[in-house]
């Protein structure tokens, strides 16, 4: 589904993603964790094709075209859904009437007509009920005065109404209590099916406890250093980074 | 005025001459404004100021009032006396300190210290504003005060203005003229004092250069300034990382008019700007600021509340200019009024002229009287309604004397304020 | 490539401006200038008695004495008073009695506007005047309104069958000497409309009148009077365009509104004359005065404007709050894009007791446009315990155009409370990018920013006007971002 090579990613003149590998295939849940500043967030970015990061080297595939070539609001269409670390706020603008425009340009991408408004109410509510979402938060306007935990729920709300091909959820678990991350885990995990496939970027483990990952991988230095199964990420928790460090200092 | 207007047909020989001759050209043009120049629409300073006013400096005499403040000042370390715009030595108190350079400014004009070229006249614009014009020409004197690289002056210098003019017709025209470099910092306090049994005249100018990194703090008291028509005009140059707080505290006066501009020049610049002001009887006080962002990521503030009292008119005039370049320009304002008697008034214009678009800009404004939820809450208490309210007044100002960084000044002022508001606690 | 671009980018732009076209119809001019003597040419026309032409005489000796006022925060060269034709109709064939007789190709240029003058528009319920140049070519639905005894006409009309209304209230709220463009109409206007709603009548359906300049180098200077008597409701739409032209075309409206006791006007519109092109050549010049008087108690004037058109527009819908507890209320949307220009704004005067006013002004720069709110509240020494809000909000698109907020506020009363917010922000790009991810292109991320941003005020247009403003605004905001 998506293959990511040798990818160089420049910010403001400063390297952040060197040498960047990464397979994942339908049906997968990849965790990536890290130590701060160690270019996981602007993966996500680059990902979605935030235009403030300058690819310099490298190619990245999604269904066999060249992601990389698309603009933003193309990948979204094409099922490339990012989950925010800060979800912005639309004044005015009802997470209701957001979604169905983002739902309706989605589907007039595929040939479709605009879906009406019965079926998409319905479909409203049904999804809403996986993030435990109030009627009354849709009809707000988007994320404006939403706490934290809501404005990440309403992130996977967004995701479930849209049913990406890949999500990237970007630290959706920080900040979080243990309440909004058990919805959010379980809004995922309902979600999850054999096509589709997520990356999540963590820094905590106690997420993967209830999304639990295929694969887990280490990022350091704008690169993966070490993969694993779910197993890296509690001796991860146990030890820290540093030894992982380390490991890529005696490597070098 | 023939004798000064002969001094400004002479060909000017030096720099600073010229920079006087071309004021008095501006001001030739300019005159006094009437109030239908925008900026003084709501002062109509031509009908307040006499006619024919007199801009030779008058003798200057110690009077018992004078000597009598002077002696129940608190020992400071810095104290520059003025005696109607004229420099009093005996009564000044300047200590030597390394890279602190003070002197009054018919001084510094005479043997031309420290560059004052490079910066007299270099802050004001004399050719459009009226009163700066006419003070760049006829300036008697004032304050210049010099702060070197780096150097932190601690205590707060304080410029002491008396008028104990006999004649109504003087019109004193005062000047600070105040260079603080990279990296120094320091405090000001301007008092203005009314020492006469008769209404005086001045116009008093302030010009600030602000260097990288530097900090000036400047606090105008208008506390003494019963029957008093004073203009006053603070102008700031604002370099990179540098800081500029003004507070304008107003108890008294006639006519008071504060123009105050502070120019962020550099980026990560920052003023703080904030005033207090009652009026009382049928004065009438007008405070008129700009702020302009001229670089990126500086932020700006401004806070002002007033009470106005009897037949007493209070004018604020804001403006927050960002230039096109001023991008991630942060800028507040906030205007407040009180009108605590049915023939006061209030009027209020809080501008916003922007030309950049990554920005985050507000002002508000509000004009009322006291919350009445609040008096009864006051009053439920047992508090007697005539208490509630003085004591809800002094609330509402308060913000501002909070913002005075000097605690012997700002002690000052909220005594000041609780005396004004009769409050004995 | 760069040149096809061009082309595609050239052809994107020159659509923007969908109502560009022009009719070729007959019609009849006055001479080109203005003296005294087109005064009286155009009274002649329209068959004026003796007074109405003597008040123009009288307003165009006021004018001639007058100067064209600076203070706007507006740029623009000097008007040539005498390069312009101050009267311009479509030539009638016959009298126009049904909706049968009305020039075919008059009929089309409504409908390309998309507003059919049918009478399927009672589906709608609105009655329309239609005025196209100086003259207003039909007025729909006129029987059913007659029923009511609500008297909607042109203004021509009102002066030969209505004078006793007429001279009783053209001119008392917004005087002769008002100001420059004020004299200048009060001399020169040539129709409008005119609505008298009669005592305890709400008016059944909503009043229209479509403003059209078609004819070149022409001034359009209608005048609309409205009044409201006692306990009467009435509600008012005003929508305007004009064909696309190199040339400046000047449109100075009077507009004057009178509410008598708890009667209730409210008058909307809907402004789309030609903006120019994005380099800033041609449009419309709309200077123009609009006023209520809140004349009896508990009686309500509420303006809603979004204001999308014109090169440049300055125009400041006012309210004077006379009556004790009336209510005055500025719901406004100006959108300016490429070279635009507007200063706009309101007054909200309060003089009597009790007064309330509202005043919410959503500015929206793009391109390199300027983009101004003035406004003035005022609360008199006698208006005890007036009350105003102001909400004026600006949002910058891109980094060359400007924004800017000039209230006043001049409080004279100490038992009322004004309350002014003010801010300014941008469409950033976190935003943009937010929008993106989830699928919407630029465009559509706008449009929907935009509207957000807007909806207070939308809410206070009629449904169908509100449809159009949001439609319009996608065309004025298109290709400002990215």
């Amino acid at each position: 589904m998506l293959s990511i090579k040798n990818l160089d990613v420049r910010v403001e003149q400063k390297e952040i993603l060197k040498g960047f590998n990464l397979q994942i295939n339908p049906g997968e849940i990849h965790a990536i964790m890290g130590p701060n500043g160690t270019g996981k967030s602007t993966l996500a970015s680059v990902l979605a094709g935030k235009n403030e990061y300058e690819v310099t080297g490298g190619e990245i595939s999604y269904l066999g075209k060249d992601l990389l070539e698309m603009s933003p609001d193309e990948r979204a269409r094409e099922g490339v859904f990012l989950a925010f670390q800060y979800p912005v706020e639309i004044p005015g603008v009802s997470t209701t009437n957001f979604m169905k425009a983002a739902v309706n340009a989605k589907r007039k991408h595929l040939g479709l007509d605009p879906m009406d408004a019965k079926t998409f109410l319905q479909l409203l509510n049904e999804k809403r009920a996986i993030v435990e979402l109030s009627r009354e938060f849709t009809s707000r306007s988007l994320n404006e005065g939403f706490s934290g935990g809501e404005k990440k729920r309403n992130e996977i709300f967004q995701m479930a109404m849209l049913e990406p091909k890949l999500a990237i959820l970007d630290e959706t678990d920080s900040g979080l209590d243990i309440d909004a991350l058990r919805i959010v885990a379980n809004g995922v995990n309902q979600l999850r099916n054999k096509d589709n496939a997520f990356l999540v970027i963590t820094h905590y483990q106690r997420l993967l406890n209830y999304i639990v990952p295929d694969f887990v991988h280490v990022m350091y230095g704008g690169r993966i250093v070490k993969s694993g199964g779910k197993e890296l990420a509690l001796q991860l928790e146990e030890r820290g980074y540093d030894w992982i460090k380390e490991e890529v200092a005696s490597l070098a | 005025m023939e004798t000064i207007e002969q001094q400004f047909k002479n060909t000017p020989t030096t720099q600073l001459d010229k920079v006087r001759v071309e004021a008095f050209n501006a001001f030739e043009k300019l005159g006094i404004p009437t109030s239908r120049v925008e900026a003084w629409k709501y002062t109509n300073i031509k009908t307040k100021l006499s006619k024919d006013f007199i801009l030779t400096p008058l003798e200057s005499e110690v009077n018992t009032a004078v000597k009598n403040y002077i002696a129940s000042l608190p020992p400071y370390a810095f104290r520059l006396v003025f005696l109607n715009g004229i420099f009093h030595q005996e009564l000044s108190i300047i200590p030597e300190i390394e890279g602190l350079y003070i002197t009054n400014l018919k001084e510094a004009f005479a043997n031309k210290s420290s560059n004052i070229e490079q910066y007299f006249g270099k802050a004001v614009n004399y050719n459009e504003e009226h009163f700066a014009a006419l003070n760049t020409a006829f300036v008697t004197d004032g304050a210049f005060i010099h702060v070197s690289k780096n150097v932190a002056i601690e205590e707060p210098i304080y410029l002491h203005y008396f008028f104990t003019a006999t004649d109504a017709d003087a019109f004193v025209q005062t000047r600070n003229l105040v260079v603080v470099e990279d990296g120094a910092s320091l405090q000001i306090a301007e008092d203005f004092r009314n020492a006469s049994n008769i209404t005086v005249q001045y116009n008093h100018v302030t010009e600030s250069f602000i260097g990288k990194n530097a900090q000036l703090t400047l606090v105008k008291l208008q506390v003494e300034t019963k029957n008093v028509k004073g203009i006053h005009s603070l102008e700031a140059l604002l370099q990179r990382d540098s800081t500029f707080n003004a507070s304008t505290i107003t108890f008294e006066g006639n006519v008071i008019r504060n123009n105050i501009t502070a120019q962020l020049l550099g980026e990560n610049a920052h003023a703080d700007l904030s005033g207090l002001y009652f009026g009382k009887e049928n004065a009438s006080i007008d405070n008129n600021i700009l702020v302009k962002h001229l670089a990126p990521n500086c932020t700006s503030n401004q806070l002002y509340k007033g009470v106005m009292n009897d037949e007493s008119v209070g004018s604020f005039s804001g403006k927050i200019f960002v230039d096109q370049i001023a991008q991630k320009t942060n800028a507040f304002q906030s205007s407040k009024g009180l009108l605590l008697s049915n023939e006061a008034s209030i009027n209020n214009r809080p501008n916003l002229e922007i030309f950049a678009d990554d920005v985050k800009c507000s002002h508000g404004a509000a004009i009322g009287q006291l919350d009445e939820n609040a008096l009864f809450y006051l009053q439920a208490r047992g508090i007697p309604f005539e208490l509630a309210k003085q004591l809800l007044t002094y609330a509402f100002v308060h913000e501002v004397a909070e913002r005075i960084q000097a605690k012997p000044l700002r002690q000052f002022i909220c005594d000041k304020l609780k005396e004004e508001l009769k409050l004995n606690w | 490539m760069e040149k096809e671009q061009d082309d595609i980018l050239q052809e994107h732009i020159n659509s923007d401006y969908k109502y560009g076209f022009t009719t070729d119809i007959e019609q009849e001019f006055a001479p080109m200038g203005l003296n005294e003597d087109i005064v009286r040419f155009i009274s002649a026309k329209k068959n004026e008695p003796e007074w109405m032409l003597n008040w123009r005489l009288q307003a165009f000796k006021a004018w001639q004495q007058m100067k064209q006022p600076q203070w706007q925060n507006v740029h623009f060269p000097e008007i040539d008073y005498q390069k312009i034709i101050y009267y311009a109709a479509p030539k009638k064939k016959k009298e126009i009695k049904s909706l049968d007789d009305i020039d075919p190709e008059i009929r089309e240029t409504y409908d390309k506007l998309g507003i059919p003058i049918q009478e399927q528009k009672v589906l709608a319920g609105v009655a329309v005047d239609y005025v196209m140049d100086s003259e207003s070519v039909i007025t729909t639905f006129r029987a059913a309104l007659k029923e009511k005894g609500v008297i909607f006409c042109s203004m021509s009309e009102a002066i030969r069958e209505h004078a006793d209304l007429v001279k009783k209230y053209l001119g008392t709220v917004v005087p002769t000497r008002d100001n420059y463009f004020a004299a200048l109409n009060s001399a020169v206007f040539s129709d409008g409309s005119f609505v008298y709603i009669p005592k305890g009548v709400r008016c059944p359906m909503e009043l229209s009148t479509y403003f059209r300049i078609n004819a070149e180098n022409t001034g359009q200077f209608e005048r609309t009077l409205i009044i409201a008597d006692d306990r009467s409701y009435v509600s008012y739409l005003e929508g305007c365009t004009a064909p696309t032209r190199d040339e400046n075309q000047l449109h100075a409206a009077v507009v004057e509104l009178v509410a008598m006791d708890s009667a209730e006007i409210k008058y909307s519109t809907v402004q789309n004359w030609y903006p120019g092109d994005k380099n800033g050549i041609g449009g419309v010049y709309n200077f123009v005065t609009k006023r209520g008087l809140c004349q009896g108690d508990s009686s309500k004037i509420s303006w809603a404007q979004v204001e999308t058109g014109s090169a440049i527009t300055w125009k400041y819908p006012s309210c004077i709050l006379k009556g004790d507890n009336s209510i005055g209320e500025f719901y406004s949307v100006a959108v300016t894009n490429n070279y635009q220009q507007a200063d706009t704004g309101t007054k909200m005067i309060h003089i009597g007791k009790n007064t309330r006013s509202r005043i919410v002004s959503k500015g929206i720069s793009a391109g390199k446009s300027q983009n101004s709110y003035r406004g003035l509240v005022k609360v008199a020494g006698t208006a005890e315990n007036a009350y105003n809000f102001s909400q004026c909000d600006s949002l910058l698109i891109g980094d060359k155009c400007g924004a800017h907020t000039f209230p006043y506020l001049e409080i004279k009363n100490n038992t009322g409370k004004v309350e002014h917010e003010a801010t300014t922000s941008k469409i950033g790009e976190d935003l943009m990018f937010y929008c993106n991810q989830r699928g919407l292109s630029d465009e559509e991320a706008v449009s929907m920013i935009v509207n957000g941003y807007c909806k207070e005020v939308f809410k206070h247009l009629p449904m169908e006007f509100a449809v159009e403003a949001q439609k319009l605004l996608d065309v004025s905001l298109e290709g400002s971002v990215g």
